[in-house]
């Protein structure tokens, strides 16, 4: 028999019990909940700082020689020892008399013009660094106010998009400019200017002075001359910090933009591509692709190069600099990075432009007109 | 059992946005949305080497429910985070643009180890598409984060009050330890990805020793008459690498917005029946 008095006892004890339990349990828990903020929240930091000094010419100076020894893809390409040229201008560096934003600034452009690189600049908010010897020391080839003279484009030439065209008069040649692949077009402007040309014997696209842009602006041109796949080349990229870390090279084709007529056209008649030394960049990809056409020429002169797809990148005091990033090649794998040899390497003779001629169209309508 | 809920939680989750409420008449749903304003650390190594900082607004939205009546202790959460924010380069002379969108479905197991307390544990599945636009780069202007992720799922949950009102105390760390994500080749170009379509070693799979990653959240729900006011504090972490590419995101916001306990019982009829379960006790 329990007696009543047990019968509390046996009560309270329980509820002490569970009084007890569920402390040391509350307490687990909450020291549980406790530890798992406290380790999420100290867990969750940046890994990374900003410097604190972010004007330091120093920290500045390695940072922008560390982006391009990283980054920069051609090293080894142009055989060039990028940590015997630190220590050259880390020593110019150390001793100079005069050291300010200006002076520094011009110190890091020649470090980089060491790379003679016309896609390599570096930005401040008061003056762009540039390396321009892949044109500046050749023939300019160009003349806008003979181009523009009634000999050729004259003033009633038609535009569509960043195109101007026409047929070049007392010939059967047609002649379009395309002066900057930074010009948009649409696949109508395209399909426009080719077609009005259709009758002619041959086409003379012109991309002189033309330093570039957009890169599918070239195979969209390339696209409307062929009635087949074509590989035109191979790009590249870094994958990794290191001066050889690349991908296996991939090859690049153009496809047809269709097979209607006007294609049919072209690819039976020459095509001739007027370059000179402004060539750059996704002009000199362009001439590139043209060049593995059939019946594409290639007549001026070499094209300036700018091989290499350029990105960016900044310092910690916000200027930025722009490398050459991937490595593009034509199809047998050369690189196009020191430009394009023509077919026909023609230079616009002096007296020649005395007479308001352009020798290098006067030969491309005189290799057309053969040609038929 | 674990089975059944499993397939329990997938029927669910194909009839749940449209059918819930007419044919689970008794299931309650717990939803929240909140707005909210705070500050983003950004590191993309393939857009600058530097820790970009700003503002983000960010908005949130999560709801949970018992997957049946018959238990209190499985529940079905959905969430969805969106968020947009400008970050600015320590000297001030750029600025990225900043996008993301995280949707995700978890189920979690309910513990309740002493009164007003209760554990839940589970798991997330969840994926995070965050757009990156730097203004000054070149042909490197974009970046993106994708990623899939599991995530382990932990809440804590306390019913507290402040004199007589109730408040309920929340705390949920949620981190991934399995996915796939998307990163770039080191030096590769969007072009090569996306005009040329050369995506090789773009895709990683992903675990805590490449992707460490944690979203903690604590709110605190203060139940008025009528309605529920949440107040809430978001700070996420995540780094991962990959490609030789570092990325790291730290944000903390603010949030504030509403809680909505919802149920039709007997087809709108407003008859509570007797086995009513409140997912928030």
């Amino acid at each position: 028999m329990i007696t009543e008095n047990e019968k509390y006892q046996a009560i309270i004890m329980t509820l002490i019990d569970n009084i007890v339990h569920h402390t040391s349990i509350k307490k687990s828990v909450n020291g549980i909940i406790i530890s798992l903020m406290l380790f999420s929240l100290s867990a969750c930091q940046m890994s990374v700082s900003t410097p604190s000094n972010l004007n330091n010419y120093t920290t500045n100076f390695n940072d922008l020689w560390t982006i391009m020894d990283q980054h920069y893809c051609f090293f080894t390409t142009k055989h060039i020892n990028w940590d015997s040229i630190k220590t050259v201008y880390q020593n110019r560096l150390s001793t100079m008399d005069t050291l300010n934003d200006v002076t520094f600034f011009n110190l890091c452009g020649n470090m980089l013009n060491e790379l003679k690189d016309g896609h390599v600049n570096l930005t401040s908010p008061f003056n762009q660094s540039r390396y321009w010897a892949w044109f500046q020391n050749y023939p300019d080839n160009f003349s806008s106010t003979i181009l523009f003279s009634n000999r050729y484009l004259g003033q009633n030439y038609r535009i569509a998009g960043g195109f101007d065209y026409n047929v070049i008069p007392n010939t059967k040649v047609g002649y379009i400019y395309y002066p900057d692949f930074t010009y948009g077009f649409t696949a109508t402007n395209l399909s426009y200017a080719i077609a009005s040309l259709s009758n002619c014997t041959g086409l003379i696209i012109d991309v002189r002075d033309n330093s570039g842009g957009t890169l599918t602006y070239a195979t969209d041109i390339a696209a409307r001359f062929t009635k087949q796949t074509v590989k035109y080349g191979y790009i590249s990229h870094k994958t990794g910090p290191g001066h050889n870390d690349f991908s296996t090279p991939e090859a690049e084709y153009i496809t047809p933009y269709s097979t209607v007529p006007v294609i049919d056209n072209w690819v039976q008649k020459p095509i001739v591509v007027l370059t000179n030394r402004l060539c750059y960049s996704a002009t000199n990809e362009f001439v590139s692709i043209m060049k593995e056409l059939p019946n594409v020429t290639i007549i001026g002169d070499q094209t300036g190069g700018g091989g290499g797809l350029p990105m960016s990148s900044e310092l910690p005091n916000g200027w930025t600099v722009r490398y050459s990033a991937c490595p593009m090649f034509d199809a047998n794998m050369n690189t196009i990075e020191f430009g394009i040899t023509p077919d026909i390497h023609v230079d616009m003779t002096a007296s020649d432009m005395g007479k308001g001629i352009d020798t290098i169209i006067q030969t491309a309508i005189q290799f057309i007109q053969q040609q038929n | 059992m674990w089975r059944g809920y499993l397939l329990g939680s997938i029927l669910f989750m194909m009839t749940s946005w449209q059918g819930m409420s007419q044919d689970t008449p008794n299931a309650t749903t717990s939803s929240a949305w909140t707005l909210g304003y705070g500050q983003i650390h950004l590191l993309d190594e393939y857009l600058s080497p530097l820790v970009y900082t700003g503002s983000i607004f960010r908005a949130d939205y999560q709801s949970m429910h018992y997957m049946s009546l018959q238990t209190t202790h499985v529940s079905l959460d959905w969430t969805l985070t969106a968020s947009i924010g400008m970050e600015h380069n320590p000297a001030a002379t750029n600025s990225i643009f900043y996008c993301a969108l995280q949707p995700g479905v978890g189920i979690h197991y309910h513990f309740r180890p002493v009164p007003h307390l209760k554990l839940l544990v589970g798991g997330v599945w969840d994926v995070f598409f965050a757009n990156k636009y730097s203004f000054s780069n070149g042909n490197n202007p974009y970046s993106a984060d994708l990623s899939t992720r599991l995530n382990a799922s932990v809440i804590a949950q306390y019913n507290w009050h402040i004199g007589k009102l109730p408040v309920v105390l929340r705390y949920a760390l949620t981190m991934p330890m399995v996915g796939v994500m998307f990163v770039p080749q080191y030096g590769e170009s969007y072009y090569e990805m996306f005009t040329l379509g050369h995506m090789q070693h773009t895709i990683h799979f992903t675990t805590l020793t490449n992707y460490l990653a944690m979203d903690n959240a604590f709110t605190a729900d203060f139940v008025l008459k009528r309605w529920t006011i949440r107040a809430a504090f978001y700070h996420d972490y995540d780094k991962h690498n990959a490609n030789s590419l570092h990325f790291e995101t730290m944000q903390s916001v603010f949030s504030i917005g509403a809680v909505v306990n919802f149920a039709v019982f007997d087809h709108g009829k407003r008859k509570v029946p007797s086995n009513y379960h409140d997912i928030n006790r």
